[in-house]
C-alpha cells in the first residue's frame, strides 16, 4: 500500500464536503444547475441534429431489409454516443468548482472558465465514457425492458421486445448482458478519477486514463471504495425522493467535494 | 439616439456572451423551480381544507353550468371560482420574480465594464426582498391584465359566434353592459401602469427599495426627455418579435418539419438573442439617463 495515502475516515471527507458546500452554497447550486442545463441542451441538440440526417437512411434500410427496429436503434445509439460525449465536459467541469470550494471562496464563473479550459480533453474522455456506457445497455434492455413489460404492460409486448433484445445480443438465456455489465462496471471504476486528473492536473485524456487505471489496479483503490459506495447510495436515495432535483442539488455537490477532497489529499498516489 | 443604445446593447451582448447565456439559463431554471415549489407548497397547505373547498367549488361549478344553461347572471360565481387560483398564483409569481429579475444586475454590469454570471447571484442575494415586493406588484398587475383580457375576449369571441364564448357573452356581458367599458378602462390602466413601472427592476438592482423604485421608474419613464425614446425602443422590440412570428408563419407553409424548425428558431433567437440584446439596450439607456431622475 502507498504510504502517501492518507487514511482519513469517510466521514471526514463528507464533513469537509459539507463545510465547503455550506460556505459556497449559491455558487455551487448555480454551477450544478448550469451544468445540468448545458448538458441537457447539448445532449438533445446533438440527438435532434443526428435524427433527420439518419432517418431517411433508416427508411431506405428498413424497406430494403425489413429490420426497422435494428436500423432505428443503430441511429439512436450513434446519436447517443456523440450526445453523451459532448455533454460530458459540461458535467465534469464541476470538479474545478469543487476543488475551489475546498480551498475557500468559489464563483460560478470558475465553472464556465473550467468548461472552456478543459473542453477538449474532457470531450475525449466523454467518448470513452460513452462507449463504456454502451456496455451497460444490453443488461438494461434484457432485464429492464422485460421487467417493465411484465409489471406494467402485462407481457403483451414481449414479441416486440424480442427484436430489441436481439439487437443488443440480449436474448433470453444469453450470458452476454451480465458479462458486459461486469466489464462496464470495472471499466467505470478504472476510469473514475480520469476526469479529476484532467481538470485538476491539466493532463491530456490519455495520460489521465493511464493514471486512473494504475490507481484502480493498486490496492489503494480499496481505501476509496467506502466513500464511493456511500456517495452512490446517497445519490441513489436522493434521486428517488419526491422533488429529487432539490435533493440532488445538495447531495451531488457535497459528495462531489468529498471525492475531490479524497483526490487532493492523495494526489501522489495518481502517477 | 435610440440606435446608439441598440448598437451598445449588441456590443455588450457579444463581449459578454457566455455570462449572459449562463445568466438566462440560471434565472430561467431558478425562476421556474421557485414558481413550481411555491405552487406545490401552497397546494399542500390548502389540502387539509380540500373536502370543504371541493364541495364548495363543485357546488359553485354546478351552479355555474346550471346558470349558463338557464342564462342567469353568474358574475359572482365566476369570481369565487377563480379566487383559489389567485391565492396560489399571486405568491408564486411574487416568489419567482427575484429569480427572473435579478438578471438585470448582469445586464447593468455588461454595459459597463464587463459582467460575469456571479453578478446575478450577487444581485439575487442582496436585492431579494426588494424584488419580492416588486413581484407582488407584478402579480397585482397581472390580475388587472387578466380581468381586462377575459372580459375583452368574451366580448370579441362572443361577437365572432364561438359557442362557449357566445354563451358567456350572453350571460355575463349582456346583463352587465358596464363590463365592456370597465374592461377597456382596465386594459388602458394596465398599459399605463406596466409602462410606468417597466424600469423599476433597474432601480431595485441599484439599491432602491421596491416602492421607491416604482416611483422612480414612473418619473423616469414619464419624463418628457425619455418617454418617446422608450416608446421607440419598445416599438422596435415589438417589431422584431412580430418579424420572428412572421418568419415562423412563413416557414410553417413548408410543412410540419419547417414549422418545427421555425418554432425552434423563434425560441432560440428570441430567448438567447432578441431578449438579452433588448435588455442590454434598456440597461444602456437607463445607465446614461438615470442621473436626471436622481437629481429630481
Amino acid at each position: 500500500m502507498n504510504p502517501d495515502i492518507k487514511t482519513d475516515m469517510v466521514v471526514e471527507h463528507i464533513r469537509n464536503g459539507y463545510e465547503a458546500f455550506k460556505s459556497n452554497l449559491l455558487p455551487l447550486i448555480g454551477s450544478f444547475i448550469l451544468s445540468g442545463v448545458f448538458a441537457s441542451i447539448v445532449f438533445f441538440a446533438v440527438f435532434m441534429f443526428f435524427a433527420p440526417i439518419f432517418f431517411p437512411a433508416v427508411g431506405a434500410t428498413s424497406a430494403a431489409t425489413g429490420s426497422v427496429v435494428s436500423s432505428i436503434l443503430s441511429v439512436m445509439l450513434i446519436s447517443a454516443v456523440f450526445a453523451m460525449a459532448l455533454a460530458f465536459p459540461f458535467v465534469s467541469s464541476l470538479i474545478s468548482v469543487y476543488s475551489g470550494a475546498l480551498k475557500g471562496k468559489v464563483r460560478i464563473s470558475d465553472y464556465l472558465g473550467a468548461v472552456k479550459a478543459n473542453f477538449r480533453p474532457l470531450l475525449g474522455l466523454g467518448f470513452l465514457y460513452s462507449f463504456v456506457f454502451l456496455s451497460f445497455l444490453p443488461f438494461f434492455v434484457s432485464f429492464g425492458l422485460s421487467a417493465v413489460d411484465r409489471v406494467m404492460l402485462g407481457g403483451e409486448t414481449a414479441a416486440a421486445l424480442e427484436g430489441v433484445q436481439a439487437f443488443f445480443g440480449a436474448s433470453p438465456g444469453s450470458p452476454l448482458p451480465l458479462i458486459l455489465l461486469v466489464v462496464g462496471l470495472i471499466a467505470s471504476l478504472a476510469l473514475f478519477f480520469s476526469s479529476w486528473i484532467v481538470v485538476l492536473e491539466g493532463s491530456g485524456a490519455v495520460r489521465a486514463v493511464r493514471s486512473s487505471v494504475s490507481f484502480f489496479l493498486s490496492s489503494d483503490f480499496l481505501r476509496f471504495l467506502p466513500l464511493l459506495v456511500v456517495s452512490f447510495v446517497a445519490t441513489a436515495i436522493a434521486s428517488f425522493l419526491p422533488f429529487s432535483t432539490l435533493f440532488l442539488m445538495v447531495v451531488v455537490p457535497i459528495f462531489g467535494i468529498a471525492i475531490t477532497d479524497f483526490y487532493l489529499k492523495n494526489r501522489n498516489a495518481f502517477k | 439616439m435610440v440606435f446608439k443604445h441598440i448598437s451598445k446593447g449588441y456590443e455588450s451582448y457579444r463581449s459578454n456572451f457566455l455570462a449572459i447565456v449562463a445568466t438566462l439559463l440560471l434565472s430561467g431554471v431558478l425562476g421556474y423551480l421557485s414558481f413550481a415549489i411555491t405552487v406545490a407548497v401552497l397546494e399542500a397547505l390548502l389540502l387539509p381544507f380540500s373536502p370543504f373547498l371541493l364541495s364548495f367549488f363543485s357546488g359553485l361549478s354546478h351552479d355555474l353550468v346550471f346558470k349558463m344553461v338557464s342564462g342567469e347572471p353568474i358574475l359572482l360565481e365566476v369570481f369565487f371560482l377563480v379566487t383559489p387560483v389567485w391565492l396560489i398564483m399571486v405568491p408564486a409569481v411574487a416568489v419567482s420574480t427575484p429569480f427572473f429579475q435579478s438578471a438585470v444586475g448582469v445586464y447593468l454590469k455588461a454595459v459597463g465594464r464587463g459582467a460575469s454570471v456571479d453578478d446575478y447571484i450577487d444581485t439575487l442575494s442582496s436585492r431579494f426582498g426588494a424584488f419580492l415586493g416588486l413581484g407582488l406588484v407584478y402579480s397585482g398587475l397581472g390580475l388587472i391584465l387578466l380581468l381586462s383580457l377575459a372580459y375583452g375576449l368574451f366580448y370579441v369571441l362572443g361577437g365572432l359566434s364561438f359557442p362557449a364564448a357566445s354563451a358567456m357573452e350572453t350571460i355575463v356581458l349582456q346583463p352587465y353592459p358596464v363590463l365592456l367599458p370597465v374592461s377597456v378602462a382596465l386594459g388602458v390602466l394596465w398599459s399605463v401602469l406596466a409602462f410606468g413601472i417597466s424600469f423599476s427592476p433597474w432601480f431595485v438592482a441599484e439599491g432602491s427599495p421596491a416602492l421607491r423604485a416604482l416611483k422612480k421608474s414612473f418619473s423616469f419613464v414619464f419624463n418628457r426627455r425619455n418617454i418617446f425614446r422608450i416608446l421607440a425602443l419598445y416599438l422596435l422590440f415589438a417589431v422584431s418579435i412580430l418579424a420572428m412570428v412572421l418568419l415562423v408563419g412563413v416557414l410553417s407553409l413548408g410543412g410540419i418539419g419547417a414549422a418545427l424548425l421555425g418554432l425552434i428558431l423563434f425560441l432560440v433567437l428570441g430567448l438567447f438573442f432578441v431578449v438579452p440584446v433588448f435588455q442590454l439596450t434598456l440597461a444602456d439607456f437607463y445607465r446614461k439617463n438615470r442621473r436626471g431622475t436622481r437629481r429630481r
